[in-house]
């Protein structure tokens, strides 16, 4: 099931890696290749592959995987292009932007952006017990009971993890990927 | 093979459970074994394909976020597997995530088959495997394999498990074989031991332990017990029969012997072989010619060649001759055979020498003994029939004498002397004899004289010629008698056809003196019957003897009138003559002795008649036969002869044996 949409975006996050690897920067002069939000995109929808939302969650067996993003969205189009087409757990993947008062429950993923910073403590707390997976890049969201966190380290971006949330949510995050980040409680 | 099939039974069956279970062993692991290395490939495949497809599931999420440590880790954990010899992660774009040992080069890259694949390459497995995160595939996995360890391992793994398993399995086997094989050898040895015991002690009274039933070796147990007894059984009746046939042999009074046709020689000879002949056993039993030797040699080539037709014959024999004992004394032998027939060969003779020296000798004296009698008998009749020969010569000498006697007077009375005296007359007066005559008173009377003495002498010739005439004719009846007597007195023994009637005429005319001295009356009853095929010469005397018989019995009754009937009549296909007298008769106790050899009621009798009458008569075909009334009431003889030219009427030689054998014929 070679699609040529896979093929591209796994150019793309080949691509990503690569850059990466080479330990290049984020600079655009330095490299027109891949941004850093490129990469967290591609994070971020890999990490929805290796999250199991409990059965309750979707309508349907073809019910869509909803990504909101509430706040100033800093993935532009990136993200859009990550998902488009798409289908995770076979599940298609459809991304919604939302102001933060709108109801936020109807989302299997969120991320906040850097610029709710006051309001992450609220919003955590609205989705408390819900299954969404709670993720955001900035520092201290896992502690603050956040699930994952996508921070950049030394030009790379590293995963911490919350478990404990995302259990008490019923969310269900595998274990490989686990190994990878590093586990993170909640203060 | 044969080696092996001698060895004692329990190291065979030892062997042979070794050799089983080795067998079964080495055939069930080789089989595996060779399983296992046909499969090995596959299966070093498919585990090198399973540990890829691990490694990869781990690596997901490595290469998803890049992580070069966690998936450095994965790969790592690789080196547990002594098999593995390289293996890398690799992204979508080609750059190496992680890798473990050498695959950097491009050569080794290139080798590698597309993702999914495995190629081997001599000891070398290369495996891709893309590592897919939810259907997209985020990396490739290259793993380098090499199973010559692994294969070096299963090898020498197979190798200590055939070898310890066999090693196990024999002491097993051993340990087994021992213990449950004993359930089968012990029977089998105890059986082998008393077979054994058996055998060597030769006693039969043994019996078997059966330590199982049911089973063969139950039922060989018990049929070897049952065996054992009837041998026992055997033997002894076999005992007890060679037993009561050493004793019977012993007791036969005769050498009882086998031979053997091939070998030429005596096989067996009993032991009275040395008591009769002289020679112990042994000589006897294998020297090829004994036999030849002690056989006397004018009696070997016949008792050979008898030996040899009785072979041909393949028939029981006897033939008898005489051998040599070992003293030089001469014993006649009879041997008497039977001859052991095997596939139209003669392979035994067996039989009997009987010492018959006595018998012969006996035989020998009995028929020289009968000779005698038979020519005594011959002579006697002969005797009888001179005697009344004789008797009658005598008769008529009687009347030859009367005739010699009155001749002889008359002829002493004859005048001739007065003839002479006359003559003289003239003699003297021859010179004057016309004178003499006309004037001599005595001369006158001379013519008268002359005249006279020439009529008496007349008269004296014709009775002369008369008593002549009869002297004659009784000197020719003497002749015809001698004559006759001399006919008879031949040798006989040929059978003539003859009238019956000139036969008893014959014996009749012996007797006619006697008859008429004694007063007798003959009375003929001839009536017409064929000619009889007899000897004439023993018919004579059996009729003579009869009539003789006859005369005498009425003698002694003292009858005034005797009465002689001789009667010649047809009987069937015989003729019968008959004598019937008016004598004595006889007495019932005696008409069976009469026939006896040497039974008389005369003084002076031999006894021969009768008998031998009777043996004679049997010896022509016919038959002598008596019959009385009583005493006083006569008898009646009858001679039954056969018609000349039937069977009966035959020649036999009078046979020696027969005599002393010889009853009354009634």
């Amino acid at each position: 099931m070679h699609h040529k949409s896979n093929i591209c975006r796994n150019w793309l996050v080949g691509l990503a890696c690569l850059w990466l690897t080479a330990g290049g920067g984020f600079s655009a002069g330095k490299n027109s290749g891949v941004s850093e939000y490129q990469v967290k995109a591609a994070f971020l929808y890999n990490f929805i592959k290796f999250t199991d939302w409990p059965g309750r969650t979707f309508a349907s067996a073809e019910a869509p995987i909803v990504i909101g993003i509430v706040g100033d969205d800093p993935f532009g189009k990136t993200l859009d292009d990550v998902v488009k087409d798409e289908l995770v757990h076979q599940r298609p993947l459809i991304l919604k932007r939302f102001r933060a008062d709108e109801d936020l429950g109807s989302c299997q993923v969120l991320f906040i952006c850097n610029s709710e910073k006051e309001r992450v403590a609220a919003l955590l707390n609205q989705l408390k017990g819900k299954p969404v997976l709670t993720t955001s890049d900035a520092p201290g969201f896992a502690e603050q009971g956040g699930m994952v966190n996508l921070l950049l380290v030394k030009d790379s971006v590293k995963l911490e993890i919350n478990q404990a949330v995302a259990e008490a949510s019923g969310l269900q995050i595998s274990g490989k990927l686990l190994s990878l980040a590093r586990i993170v409680k909640s203060k | 093979m044969n080696r092996f099939r001698n060895l004692p039974i329990k190291r065979k069956m030892l062997l042979t459970n070794l050799i089983i279970s080795g067998a079964v062993v080495i055939a069930a692991t080789a089989a595996l074994f060779v399983f296992q290395i046909l499969n090995f490939r596959t299966n070093f495949q498919r585990d090198t394909a399973t540990l890829a497809a691990v490694i990869a599931n781990n690596s997901t999420a490595a290469l998803a976020f890049n992580d070069a440590k966690g998936a450095a880790e994965v790969v790592n954990s690789l080196t547990a597997n002594p098999a593995v010899v390289a293996a890398s992660l690799v992204r979508p774009d080609g750059s190496v995530l992680a890798s473990l040992g050498d695959t950097n080069s491009a050569s080794v890259l290139s080798r590698f088959p597309p993702a999914g694949e495995a190629r081997f390459a001599g000891w070398h497995l290369f495996h891709t495997e893309s590592v897919k995160l939810d259907q997209e595939k985020v990396g490739t996995l290259f793993l380098l394999a090499n199973y010559r360890h692994t294969f070096m391992e299963l090898v020498n793994f197979y190798g200590r498990v055939i070898g310890g398993v066999m090693l196990c399995s024999f002491a097993l086997a051993m340990f087994l074989s021992g213990k449950l094989g004993r359930i089968l050898t012990h029977p089998l040895l105890q059986l082998a031991e008393t077979a054994r015991v058996v055998g060597e002690k030769q006693d039969y009274s043994v019996r078997a332990v059966a330590s199982s039933q049911g089973d063969e070796l139950g039922l060989l147990t018990e049929a070897f017990n049952h065996m054992l007894g009837r041998i026992q059984n055997q033997d002894a009746a076999l005992s007890l029969s060679q037993q009561k046939m050493k004793a019977l042999i012993h007791s036969i009074d005769g050498v009882v012997w086998e031979w053997d046709p091939r070998q030429r020689a005596f096989t067996f000879i009993s032991p009275q072989s040395e008591r009769l002949l002289g020679y112990p056993p042994e000589r006897w039993i294998g020297d090829p010619n004994f036999w030849n030797r002690i056989v006397h040699p004018e009696d070997l080539e016949r008792a050979t060649k008898a030996a040899a037709e009785a072979a041909q014959r393949r028939q029981s024999y006897s033939y008898e001759y005489r051998m040599l004992a070992a003293d030089h004394r001469v014993v006649w032998i009879r041997e008497s055979g039977v001859i052991q027939v095997e596939q139209d060969q003669a392979v035994a003779f067996r039989g009997i020498f009987i010492d018959v020296t006595e018998q012969k000798r006996a035989a020998l004296e009995l028929a020289q003994l009968n000779d005698q009698i038979a020519q005594t008998q011959r002579q006697a009749g002969m005797a009888e029939v001179a005697t009344g020969v004789l008797h009658n010569v005598g008769n008529v000498l009687n009347s030859v004498n009367v005739s010699a006697a009155l001749l002889r007077d008359s002829v002493h009375k004859s005048q001739i002397h007065t003839l002479l005296k006359a003559t003289s007359l003239l003699r003297d007066h021859l010179g004057d004899t016309a004178a003499f005559l006309t004037q001599d008173p005595k001369g006158l009377k001379l013519p008268g004289f002359f005249i006279k003495l020439g009529d008496h002498l007349a008269a004296e010739q014709q009775v002369w010629q008369k008593e002549l005439d009869g002297l004659g004719k009784n000197i020719e009846h003497i002749k015809e008698i001698v004559a006759m007597q001399q006919n008879y007195a031949r040798l006989s023994g040929i059978n003539e056809a003859l009238e019956a009637k000139e036969l008893v005429e014959d014996a009749v005319r012996i007797n006619e003196s006697a008859f008429s001295r004694h007063g007798v009356t003959l009375v003929r009853e001839y009536q017409d019957v064929p000619r009889v095929g007899v000897d004439k010469h023993k018919v004579l005397q059996i009729l003579i003897n009869l009539l003789r018989n006859a005369k005498y019995a009425m003698d002694d009754s003292g009858k005034s009138e005797k009465i002689l009937t001789v009667a010649v009549r047809a009987a069937e296909r015989r003729v019968r003559i008959e004598v019937r007298d008016n004598g004595i008769g006889i007495a019932p106790d005696n008409l069976a002795r009469i026939f006896q050899h040497g039974f008389t009621t005369k003084k002076d009798g031999h006894g021969f008649g009768l008998h031998s009458g009777a043996n004679a008569a049997r010896e022509m075909g016919g038959r002598l036969f008596a019959h009385s009334d009583g005493p006083g009431q006569g008898a009646v003889f009858t001679l039954e002869l056969p018609v000349a030219g039937t069977d009966t009427a035959r020649s036999k030689k009078s046979d020696p044996a027969a005599v002393g054998n010889c009853h009354h014929e009634i």
